[in-house]
């Protein structure tokens, strides 16, 4: 940024059209010719260009063999899009200031008679510069990948708006951390271990992403969220407003980011990076502090007591005609009609199906289906609730039966109602058949979630607690060392 | 390092009572890690985050969406994730540090072989991860709920984890040797940790495949991943998930010929790879 200072300054010396020219935009300017013509910012986005090229002719050919739908490696291309935008944009950000500072060039720019905010705005611009080149870059990969599905389109410029958010965010991050950071490999540490905290939640299975706590944890990390979202878009062809709660953490995570870099941290740009002094609390309000935390520690152990206090789980079978198909005298019954259960509880129930005709029935499958019946709750996807969805039943002799267990988890609170429908095998291609929906089994899911789940939580807290404990321990016997050798005479001096 | 290049200025081949270098620089590497503190905040991070990882696994399990056997897996996977990544950090740390902090001119300066610098960092950078692995150990028997494989998972576990510390602290300190900076150098190595990471992230399917399996052989991370999933949770014979081991140990194997075979004779005061070239001119092996 050395020459953007001093041409900076020349040119509102100099030149009247120049002097019209904002500030921000002229560090903008310097910052995104040493940032592009460096050619450090090029580096990345070869590497980035290597790994689509890679990674596309390796879902291609996976592809051929039908192993992958189109839609889902267009969905892994611009996940790999938004990802890398992240990556890129927080490694340019976490560089700004401490690199000024390490160059020894913050100085001359802070004495500039342009403002800290306009200087880390222009900053802020350049380091979001490679966003859309990447975005650019994995149209072609996308389009190609893609072979002509329709999702494309949509896929694209949900990618353009989500990215857009996380890059402007982390961008926002690494800068923030940088101008808190007296030194690059602080903020550059800082940076990427963030970055891998969102990360590395990607990397547990399916099961372990579901359930309450899972899909809030999902909901919360912008990643994670954005992932989730568009999968679900153009995977899984979901309407976008079933998915809103995924829209939430980018949009709230990049203004919480901004505001802070914007309003607080930039008109605080120090030559010595330092991060933001909170003031020492007064004892008073350390106490309330502390009580107001035990009292919420307190009240969140309670609650799943008064959850189980409150809750009155139950089941029964009131009565029902049995579903049936006149036509092929096929008739299915459940042995539960309603059932009233806690998050986390196991239903099982079992349905008989009789065949009422003359004649052997066809083979018979029968599928398992959860709707959500609450206003606008989420759909449900009946491989979380229950191992076994589909139970084929075979034929079954005039006047004969055959009984199917089931069995389901409740893992979201909520108002369901299960339902089986039998299918007969239609007789052939140009055929077809007429399901049969059995009753419903009326489920009402109570939130309750165990404040100890599988007693994990002694351990939880005490190894983080005995850890931090032995290293104060450790400090202060390491510092009354260090003093104690220091002073002549004591037994510690090697003198 | 600084205790050990400036205040005594030489530090013989062997030192005091025949002491090889190596376990003086470890010792000195030791203490600047734990008594310093970066050990100990590192290993308070690793706690946190595993107690976070246990505690959504252990709902998940009340859920009966995940069985203990996955949960044991899942958590000694991450133990392995998040026990490495403390000795790449201190490995990608050590050499370019020495340089930013101008404390590795003297410590060139002395007659210490370099390799046995180099051994020194390499032993003291691993050493977080045991104590890892053990704090580790309380979060994997609760989530094993009684499972008759905490044994061996946890013996696989040790093993394993141990093999790709090496080999990820490895990669930070050829990083940390060849560069000038230390933001070059974790720069570099975290995103080799990423890209490790990255394979975890493709479908099922295509792990299934022979591309898939390309990749498991290129990336000892999401070999050893597999091979756990497979072994302990997935009732493969060991003999048939044998081959998932070929990459990790390969690997292990070129990261510690590599950092002490090339690596280390050639450690340069300024950053630079110099594999091809002479070794340093003042290297005098012990």
């Amino acid at each position: 940024m050395e020459d953007a200072t001093i041409r900076g300054g020349r040119a509102r010396g100099d030149d009247r059209h120049r002097r019209s020219t904002p500030a921000w935009w002229l560090v903008a300017r310097r910052e995104l010719v040493e940032l592009w013509f460096g050619g450090r910012i090029l580096l990345l986005l070869v590497l980035y260009t290597v790994l689509m090229s890679v990674t596309a002719i390796l879902r291609v050919i996976e592809s051929e063999v039908n192993l992958i739908p189109p839609v889902e490696m267009v969905f892994l291309t611009v996940l790999s899009t938004i990802s890398f935008g992240m990556f890129i944009g927080l490694i340019a950000g976490a560089d700004t200031i401490s690199g000024e500072r390490e160059r020894a060039t913050l100085e001359p720019l802070l004495l500039t008679p342009t403002s800290r905010r306009q200087i880390v705005f222009g900053k802020f611009i350049a380091a979001l510069s490679p966003w859309p080149v990447a975005l650019l870059l994995a149209v072609p990969y996308a389009v190609v990948l893609s072979q002509g599905d329709a999702a494309l389109v949509p896929s694209l410029a949900w990618t353009a708006l989500l990215g857009t958010l996380l890059a402007v965010a982390f961008t926002g991050f690494g800068m923030l951390v940088s101008i808190w950071s007296g030194s690059n490999r602080t903020s550059l540490f800082v940076s990427l271990l963030v970055y891998l905290l969102f990360v590395i939640p990607t990397q547990f299975p399916g099961q372990a992403q579901k359930g309450n706590l899972g899909y809030l944890v999902q909901q919360v990390n912008p990643m994670q969220a954005s992932s989730e979202f568009i999968e679900k878009l153009i995977v899984n062809n979901r309407d976008p407003l079933e998915r809103a709660g995924y829209l939430v953490a980018q949009p709230v995570f990049a203004l919480v980011v901004l505001g802070l870099l914007f309003v607080y941290a930039a008109p605080r740009v120090r030559l010595e990076g330092e991060t933001p002094r909170l003031r020492r609390p007064s004892r008073r309000a350390s106490r309330s502090v502390g009580v107001l935390g035990g009292l919420l520690v307190l009240g969140g152990m309670a609650m799943p007591l008064l959850a189980l206090a409150g809750s009155s789980a139950g089941s029964g079978v009131p009565s029902q005609a049995p579903a049936s198909s006149h036509d092929v005298g096929i008739e299915i019954t459940t042995d539960l009609g309603y059932a009233v259960v806690n998050n986390g509880d196991d239903i099982e129930f079992s349905t008989v199906i009789v065949n009422t005709g003359d004649s052997d029935t066809p083979e018979l499958v029968v599928a398992m289906n959860i709707i959500n019946l609450g206003k606008g709750g989420d759909p449900v996807d009946p491989e979380d609730w229950s191992p076994e969805r589909t139970q084929e039943v075979g034929t079954i002799a005039p006047g004969a039966s055959a009984e199917q267990a089931w069995f389901v988890s409740a893992i979201l609170d909520g108002n369901y109602m299960i339902y089986m429908t039998v299918v007969a095998t239609p007789d052939g291609t140009e055929a077809t058949s007429h399901p049969i929906a059995s009753p419903g089994v009326h489920l009402t899911v109570q939130g309750f979630a165990r404040s100890n789940p599988g007693g994990v939580l002694p351990v939880a807290i005490g190894v983080p607690l005995l850890l931090s404990a032995g290293t104060v321990l450790i400090r202060r016997w390491w510092n009354r060392e260090r003093v104690s050798t220091r002073e002549p005479g004591t037994n510690g001096d090697p003198a | 390092m600084s205790a050990l290049s400036t205040p005594g200025g030489t530090v013989p081949a062997t030192a005091g009572r025949g002491r090889p270098v190596w376990r003086l620089v470890l010792g000195q590497e030791l203490k600047e890690l734990w008594i310093g503190g970066r050990a100990l905040n590192l290993l308070i991070l690793f706690a946190v985050l595993m107690s976070a990882t246990s505690f959504l696994l252990a709902t998940n399990n009340e859920l009966s969406l995940t069985p203990p056997r996955l949960m044991m897996v899942v958590a000694l996977q991450s133990t392995m994730s998040f026990g490495l990544f403390i000795g790449l950090i201190v490995g990608a740390e050590s050499v370019s540090g020495e340089r930013e902090r101008a404390t590795l001119e003297p410590l060139l300066l002395t007659p210490a072989g370099r390799r046995h610098v180099i051994l020194g960092k390499y032993l003291a950078a691993v050493s977080p991860w045991p104590v890892a692995m053990v704090l580790a150990v309380p979060y994997i028997a609760v989530l094993a709920q009684g499972d008759v494989a905490l044994g061996i998972a946890l013996a696989w576990g040790a093993v394993l984890g141990t093999i790709l510390t090496f080999f990820f602290t490895g990669i930070g300190l050829l990083a940390s040797v060849w560069s000038g900076s230390t933001r070059s150098s974790l720069f570099v190595s975290l995103l080799i940790y990423l890209l490790a990471l990255l394979p975890a992230q493709l479908p099922g399917e295509f792990q299934a495949t022979a591309a898939g399996a390309i990749v498991q052989a290129l990336d000892p991370l999401e070999s050893v991943r597999q091979f756990l999933n497979q072994y302990l949770v997935g009732g493969l014979a060991l003999d048939d998930a044998r081959s998932l081991l070929v990459a990790p140990v390969v690997a292990l194997i070129l990261a510690i010929v590599v950092v002490l075979g090339v690596a280390a004779p050639r450690l340069a005061l300024d950053g630079g790879v110099r594999s091809l070239g002479p070794k340093a001119s003042t290297d005098v092996e012990a």
